[in-house]
């Protein structure tokens, strides 16, 4: 028989566990139901077109301090550009800014029916180049940088090549999807095979690529870690704010879903994936053959080792069809998203990134020849 | 958790979702990123979404031409006719873009033979004959400043 004195500490273990279990149900309800308030760094917008917005991040260095060429930051087409400005003190924006560069980003916004015929002709022909027209007359400058992300690179490797002499002087292309020679590599290639996947027929339904499929298709990728591991990591920190706080501000990213545009959608799935047509040299827009050789800006080209979504092998091919005198391809351990966002990217790709551009964002153009 | 990671807590409900992530999910993980890679899932998911697809497409278009029929005979604009104005304004705001931009050079050019005429007044009694180019529209990719210069005119700006 159990003594009363020896029940006592059991329930009060019981009822210490049960005010942990209500905390943690708390938080966890929070962290789940209410969103981050992502993208703090102060900005204002200076141009519109349609939905897209080209936003001007407030400089926090003074004038003599900053770098004379500013940087325009190009995310990709689905969700959303505030991953890069996902939270204080792990923000790449933030980060620039304070490493005295003029940041400016091009968020694209959320397509709707009416724009569902929207393609890549018109995102690099037309918004592309009215918001660097923008830019340059806001800051007073001739040239600029690039830095582009996911599809967001394929559409600034496109712009470069088909307007070399838009005064885009370095660009910078993180894990972008631009070769599909390799048709047995991991990713999304196998799934989007011309015998098995009818994008005009996802089009015809939809009008737009809907956010929601976009989003099942990036996490059956790593399915045990999207739908179970990424949750018990929450569980077992929940008593952890910096852990908390990091979780709540990426689920808040990676739940704000947005659709690409049914235009663009069926050219990345025919014309890039299933074709390959960007590095067979037939890719045209509006008639424009679009010749990677034609990139004249200095490049660097990161892919992340780690990257399920766009897989080293569709990027690093690129290098050689790339006429730039000044390109690099530098290779960071990490996943699609990962090698931009978190501490690892604090700590090591953000001051590679700024290492590389601040010799080539001085008035006078460095002389800087990298390797390939 | 308070709980020493290899200590079992019979209160917590997800005790035993974390002793398995230690056993199993790494496993777990590995096999299904192998599955997902495989051309036999590509292909069952392919014929999943392409018979959703094929089904529902008949109901949709019944459902679309009903509600076309419904908005016309309550005098409504289709879905169709609301789309087509859209564009059309997308259309619109390019064509003032282009305009603001052309006001843009305009300004610029005007600023620049302003201060020309006033370098060359500064400098010589006569009149002034400068080269400054005349204040005509220019062609928005071809406008020339310093980084020194400041921009002529600022859009509105919003705060965000």
């Amino acid at each position: 028989m159990t003594s009363p004195a020896k029940k006592a500490p059991n329930i009060a273990a019981l009822e210490n566990q049960l005010h942990v279990i209500e905390d943690n149900m708390r938080t966890l309800q929070k962290v789940l139901t209410t969103p981050y308030p992502v993208g703090q760094t102060p900005k204002e917008v200076i141009w519109t077109l349609n939905k897209a917005k080209l936003y001007h991040y407030i400089p926090q260095v003074p004038p003599e301090q900053r770098h004379a060429i500013p940087i325009l930051l190009v995310f990709a087409l689905m969700n959303r550009s505030t991953i890069l400005d996902l939270r204080p003190g792990n923000s790449f924006v933030e980060h620039m800014v304070q490493q005295g560069y003029d940041v400016y980003l091009l968020d694209w916004g959320t397509p709707g029916m009416e724009d569902r015929n929207l393609k890549f002709d018109d995102y690099v022909l037309d918004y592309i180049p009215r918001a660097v027209r923008k830019l340059k007359s806001f800051a007073g400058v001739e040239e600029f940088s690039l830095l582009g992300w996911c599809i967001g690179a394929l559409i600034t490797t496109m712009y470069a090549a088909l307007r070399p002499s838009d005064g885009l002087r370095n660009l910078i292309l993180l894990t972008a999807p631009l070769d599909f020679t390799d048709k047995g590599c991991a990713g999304f290639i196998r799934w989007v095979d011309d015998q098995r996947f009818d994008a005009d027929k996802i089009l015809a339904a939809f009008g737009n690529m809907p956010g929601e499929l976009l989003d099942y298709g990036a996490k059956a990728l790593k399915p045990v870690e999207n739908y179970i591991s990424n949750y018990l990591r929450l569980w077992e920190n929940l008593n952890d704010p910096r852990v908390v706080e990091s979780w709540h501000a990426m689920n808040t990213w990676v739940t704000d879903l947005v659709p690409i545009a049914g235009g663009a959608y069926r050219q990345l799935i025919v014309d890039m994936y299933q074709k390959n047509r960007l590095m067979n040299g037939t890719m045209t827009l509006r008639g424009e053959r679009v010749d990677l050789g034609a990139i004249r800006a200095s490049v660097l080209n990161l892919v992340a080792t780690d990257d399920h979504i766009v897989p080293p092998a569709q990027t690093e091919g690129v290098m050689a069809k790339i006429g730039s005198a000044d390109k690099q391809l530098l290779k960071i351990p990490g996943g699609h998203i990962g090698m931009m966002a978190g501490s690892p990217a604090v700590k090591r790709t953000w001051p590679q990134i700024e290492g590389w551009l601040a010799p080539r964002s001085s008035e006078a153009r460095a002389e800087t020849a990298g390797a390939d | 958790m308070s709980q020493p990671p290899d200590t079992a807590n019979p209160f917590d409900p997800f005790g035993f979702w974390k002793n398995t992530q230690g056993q199993t999910l790494d496993a777990w993980s590995k096999a299904m990123i192998d599955l997902v890679n495989t051309d036999a899932y590509a292909e069952a998911t392919g014929r999943m979404l392409d018979s959703y697809l094929t089904v529902s497409a008949p109901m949709r278009k019944l459902m679309e031409q009903t509600m076309a029929q419904v908005l016309a005979q309550m005098n409504l604009p289709t879905r169709t006719e609301v789309l087509s104005l859209a564009e059309r304004l997308t259309n619109m705001e390019m064509r003032l873009d282009d305009l603001d931009a052309r006001l843009d050079a305009i300004l610029h050019a005007v600023q620049q033979t302003g201060q020309a005429v006033t370098a060359a007044g500064a400098t010589n009694s006569r009149p002034a004959r400068t080269n400054a180019q005349p204040a005509t529209p220019m062609p928005p990719k071809r406008i020339a400043r310093t980084a020194s210069a400041p921009a002529t005119r600022r859009a509105p700006t919003t705060p965000e």
